[in-house]
């Protein structure tokens, strides 16, 4: 009984199958409906929507690029590396600059430097000569303070930060320049300036000569005494014209 | 010819194959599609979507009998519609509570004709017939139903009693206007 009902039930529902049942003029036009079909079954996708993502992808790239460029000219930052020694870097580059009057913009960086290839050279030329510490001492006593706060000082669009990325000071012209050497000369080696003045023809370094004399507060006021130069409490220093 | 070996060649793209499947079985898909979808071109359209991606992934199919074949490709086609529907946004139905079960007089309906039956169910609102054709028909149960349609089973089962109820009405007014005409 409950299979015929069932059956029952079904055979309306399996009337709803049958084409029959469309209405008047609502019949399907095949030949139309498969060459429509047919035409997108073989056309191969085409993608519109990825031509448009490259396109908007690109200007950003571009627009992006354009930014950052535009933001690193206007704050170019300097940074030294301590991992190498600051001197060598930046003394030779700013050593030979002496005589341009480009440093006189910066004097204290160029007198650092000297001040540095001074007493280096006073500590291997000089080793034997104890007696004369005051005179070491006041050549290498430094005049002006310590490089960061001097670049900092002079230029200061130039950082001196915690250093990640080794940047040294390359200026071409003065990199190129010959490296000029500073000569500490002792006392035993002057000549006499009395010799000097006689024979003009035997110093043809031109080497210049100051001469000190120790002397009392007394005697400093006698006039005469300071123009005598032969006497033995003269002290002679001889610099080199470079110096 | 068999319609195993037109699916093997329709497999290997053979266009012949294609359209000889296309054939048999387009004006019964047709049918299927105007009973969720009122609109004649409209269920042409789904009809040639859900005939494309039949094919599209006929190679994928394994043969399993002609009813299988005809059951993937009905549910593709009631997909296609419900998709359809779905961006039309006919879904929006309000929670409405639970009516009394009306039976249908089954057979009742049993006795019209097939056009006659299409034609009542077709003038059934559409969250009704969506309802109805997926539950009376299809077969599923309330909670297949829901979520297919994005609603709770007790809005399926109301709409299911109004779609109902609705039927008897136009059973009643059938049966009258038949028995008007046997009468005279």
């Amino acid at each position: 009984m409950a299979g015929e009902k069932q059956n029952e039930g079904n055979s309306w529902k399996s009337k709803l199958e049958d084409p029959a049942c469309l209405p008047a003029g609502a019949a399907l036009n095949k030949e139309a409906a498969w060459d429509g079909l047919y035409l997108r079954l073989r056309d191969k996708p085409v993608r519109k929507k990825a031509l448009w993502y490259w396109a908007a992808a690109a200007c950003f790239f571009v627009a992006a690029g354009f930014l950052w460029m535009e933001n690193h000219k206007k704050e170019p930052v300097l940074t030294i590396s301590t991992a190498q020694p600051v001197h060598s870097t930046i003394a030779p580059a700013i050593a030979p600059a002496k005589e341009s009057p480009a440093t006189k913009e910066s004097p204290a960086t160029t007198t650092a430097s000297q001040e540095a290839e001074r007493t280096s050279l006073i500590k291997n030329n000089l080793p034997e000569q104890r007696s004369n510490k005051e005179t070491a001492a006041s050549l290498s006593k430094p005049a002006t303070p310590s490089l960061p706060v001097m670049l900092a000082a002079t230029s200061p669009e130039i950082r001196v930060s915690e250093p990640v990325i080794p940047v040294s000071l390359d200026i071409p012209q003065a990199t190129e320049a010959p490296k000029k050497k500073l000569r500490v000369v002792s006392l035993n080696e002057l000549d006499d300036p009395a010799d000097d003045d006689r024979n003009p023809g035997s110093n043809p370094g031109k080497q210049h000569y100051f001469r000190l004399k120790l002397m009392s507060a007394d005697a400093s006021t006698n006039a005469s005494t300071l123009a005598d130069h032969s006497g033995p409490g003269i002290l002679k220093i001889k610099l080199s014209p470079q110096n | 010819m068999d319609v195993s070996q037109l699916v093997r060649e329709a497999k290997q793209g053979s266009a012949g194959a294609q359209k000889c499947l296309f054939d048999l079985m387009a004006d019964k898909m047709l049918l299927h599609c105007m009973r969720y979808v009122k609109n004649r071109e409209n269920a042409e359209e789904l009809l040639l979507d859900g005939f494309y991606k039949f094919f599209k992934g006929l190679p994928g199919f394994t043969w399993q009998g002609e009813a299988a074949l005809y059951a993937w490709l009905k549910k593709i086609m009631v997909n296609e519609c419900l998709m359809f529907l779905r961006k039309k946004n006919v879904f929006t139905i309000v929670s409405e509570s639970v009516m009394d079960e009306i039976p249908l007089d089954e057979q009742a309906i049993d006795r019209l004709s097939a056009a006659e039956i299409f034609e009542m169910i077709v003038q059934l609102p559409t969250g009704y017939r969506t309802v109805f054709n997926l539950y009376a028909i299809e077969g599923m149960n309330h909670g297949e139903v829901a979520a297919l349609m994005g609603i709770t089973e007790g809005t399926s089962k109301s709409q299911l009693s109004k779609a109902r109820s609705l039927l008897q009405k136009m059973l009643l007014q059938k049966g009258t206007e038949y028995g008007r005409r046997k009468t005279k």
